[in-house]
């Protein structure tokens, strides 16, 4: 066994080289040159970056997709925790399947699919809006082609990705555990606050990452959701590449992109591993 | 103390002096297919420390969990100082529940373990601080010293004082333990038990210890309920679910034994005469019914029931050692009896006898100290 574990590392190395070879030739595109006319030729020059700091357009697209990713990790946890405690307090293994069977339908279910049936519920005369002029509103809310559209299929589909980790903490968390607290007098509330909440941290600082960088990379549900009209970055720098071939600024954006990911989640970190929710109390 | 002629009907079903009982309860698993607790009625005396003893799957733990209100039973009631709680929730019930894994917060520290149940009970701060500080004292913890500790930063046996301290801060009349101290090695836990004992009999506590370990049950208890397949089969103090065990179960989870068919000849000094087989005479054995003259029985006697014979003629067995095995404090004899019967016996280490395979003993077995079974 042991003359073979240095092959089980060879997947990861291959995935990490892959993935440093593209940031690099995206790096190296960023810095070309490009016009209209005569395309991209390789160059060293910053236009692209400094056209982010010109070009309202992009540089709003780039600080609405980080905000529309912080959204998503802000509300997510909010409907994942009933559904993780559910999932570890679930006393028959039939019911703890079933219940994980319904937390990973977003997965198991074409993206299409889930956010078609969400374009069909938000429409203007969606189910949701004829409950809401139902129950006397003069006007439709606009899901579709904006922003609460799109956080609404993200968070969606984007669920499972916090719920599992957040379960998994949950249920190596002893029954006694719980039953102590109750025996002490904690209400729900308080075994919420007090227990599943502090020791289910690691899940949630993992899920959060997850559900972060997902939101922020997320392509099909800003194209579909809005429509192309709201400009997350994914769709801007498929615009670049597909549509008007400017590589060199649709890499810029990526870089930009990744470059901000990287610093928020630093900061993310930095503030986790300071207090101590990144790490199991046991 | 000397063993009772006739072993008295114990206390055994739940009557109105109870602090705590158990009234009919019945608990089934598997949609009836496992019967964990069948009709179990045990009361509880205030102050007093019960061992309810018996082997895994015997239904103890889950007639504690009943007791407590962690679990509820199919059938049966659970009385408190003669008000019914059965359908009273676990906190309100003023009981304390120690876990056998102690289910100590892992993420609060020693102090905040300790405070739990003051916290969420809306306790003043002031008081929850000396209130934890005395209680941590009481189980020799120095606030000072681990109060800002986490569990993870414990031994084993701190952790008990912990999960004892979080209880007792909380003063509860009764604390029910779910074998707490199995996790400890032999040693730690039996300095743990004797220090719960004494706090028990300082504080003043109802204890009710579920164990499968007999040696503990018999050091640290005022009463023993034997269990065996969901039911308690015999409730009494120490010596006497030892000396005197109700049936071959009890017989045979309480340490070594020697059980001997017999015939029940007369009646004889409040006890019975019984004719054991292989035995050169009548002994008179303690019974707990009424057996008839002629009745076919079991007899249960100890290692330790047997004594050397004064006169070699008139002893009640004579057997020929054929193993022995030295226990520091203690020697067991493996004999055979003349008519090919195993049986057990045990002297102290001071009366060893030299080169002892294959000698010849003469014993005697003083009357009282046998036990008829129940069929």
């Amino acid at each position: 066994m042991k003359r073979h574990a240095h092959w089980y590392g060879l997947p990861a190395v291959i995935a990490l080289v892959v993935l440093v070879a593209a940031i690099i030739i995206i790096l190296r595109f960023s810095f070309d040159r490009w016009n209209a006319v005569e395309g991209q030729e390789t160059g060293w020059v910053t236009d692209h970056y400094e056209r982010l700091v010109t070009d309202r357009r992009h540089r709003k697209g780039l600080l609405l997709t980080l905000a529309i990713g912080v959204w998503v990790t802000v509300i997510t946890p909010f409907l994942a925790y009933p559904l993780a405690i559910a999932i570890a307090q679930a006393k028959q293994a039939r019911t703890r399947r079933l219940l994980l069977g319904v937390t990973i339908t977003p997965i198991i279910v074409n993206l299409f699919i889930l956010i078609y049936g969400w374009i069909i519920m938000l429409g203007p005369s969606g189910l949701v809006n004829q409950i809401w002029l139902g129950m006397g509103a003069e006007r439709p809310i606009k899901f579709l082609f904006d922003q609460s559209g799109i956080i609404i299929g993200l968070v969606h589909s984007l669920l499972p990705f916090m719920v599992l980790p957040i379960a998994s903490s949950l249920m190596a968390v002893p029954r006694s555990i719980v039953e102590a607290a109750g025996m002490l007098g904690a209400s729900g509330w308080t075994i919420f606050r007090r227990i599943y909440l502090p020791l289910s941290l690691p899940g949630l600082f993992a899920g959060c990452l997850l559900t972060f960088t997902l939101s922020i990379s997320s392509f099909v549900v800003p194209m579909l959701m809005g429509g192309g009209l709201v400009p997350m970055a994914a769709l801007l720098i498929r615009d670049q590449f597909v549509l008007i071939l400017n590589w060199p600024f649709g890499s810029a954006l990526g870089i930009v992109l990744l470059v901000s990911a990287v610093v928020l989640l630093v900061i993310y970190r930095r503030i986790a591993t300071a207090s101590g929710m990144d790490r199991m109390a046991y | 103390m000397s063993p009772p002629d006739t072993v008295a009907e114990p206390e055994h079903s739940a009557n109105g002096n109870d602090a705590l009982a158990a009234v009919a309860v019945t608990k089934t698993f598997e949609r009836g297919r496992v019967r964990a607790v069948d009709d179990v009625s045990l009361g509880m005396r205030s102050r007093e420390f019960l061992s309810i003893l018996g082997p895994s799957g015997s239904g103890k733990t889950t007639l504690l969990r009943i007791l407590a209100g962690l679990e509820e039973a199919d059938a049966g009631r659970v009385h408190l100082d003669g008000r019914d709680i059965t359908d009273i929730p676990p906190h309100r019930r003023g009981m304390g529940f120690v876990f056998q894994d102690l289910a100590l917060f892992p993420h609060l520290s020693v102090f905040e373990n300790v405070a739990f149940g003051l916290r969420t009970a809306g306790v003043a701060g002031n008081e929850i601080r000396s209130r934890v500080a005395r209680n941590l004292d009481l189980v020799e913890l120095p606030m000072a010293d681990f109060g800002e500790r986490l569990p993870r930063q414990l031994s084993g046996g701190q952790r008990q004082r912990v999960a004892l301290a979080r209880i007792l801060v909380m003063e509860p009349a009764v604390i029910l333990f779910d074998e707490p101290m199995a996790s400890l090695d032999r040693r730690l836990s039996d300095r743990m038990i004797v220090e719960l004992k004494g706090l028990q009999r300082r504080i003043g506590f109802l204890a009710v210890y579920v164990t499968h370990d007999q040696e503990v049950a018999l050091a640290i208890s005022d009463r023993i309920a034997v269990m065996a397949g969901g039911k308690v089969v015999q409730v009494g103090d120490p010596v006497e679910v030892y000396g005197h065990p109700r049936n071959r179960e009890v017989a045979d989870f309480l340490g070594n034994s020697n059980i001997f068919s017999a015939t029940v000849n007369d009646a004889a000094g409040g006890g019975v005469a019984v004719a054991a087989r292989g035995f050169r005479r009548p002994v008179v054995a303690s019974v707990h019914g009424m057996p008839s003259s002629g009745q076919e029985v079991e007899i249960c006697l100890r290692p330790e029931h047997f004594v050397p014979a004064r006169d070699a003629d008139d002893a009640a067995v004579h057997a020929q050692i054929e193993e022995y095995a030295f226990s520091g404090d203690a020697i067991t004899y493996y004999l055979r009896m003349d008519d090919g019967q195993a049986v057990i016996t045990k002297r102290l280490a001071t009366d060893a006898v030299e080169d002892p395979v294959g000698r010849r003993l003469a014993l005697d077995v003083p009357d009282g100290v046998a036990t008829v079974l129940d069929a």
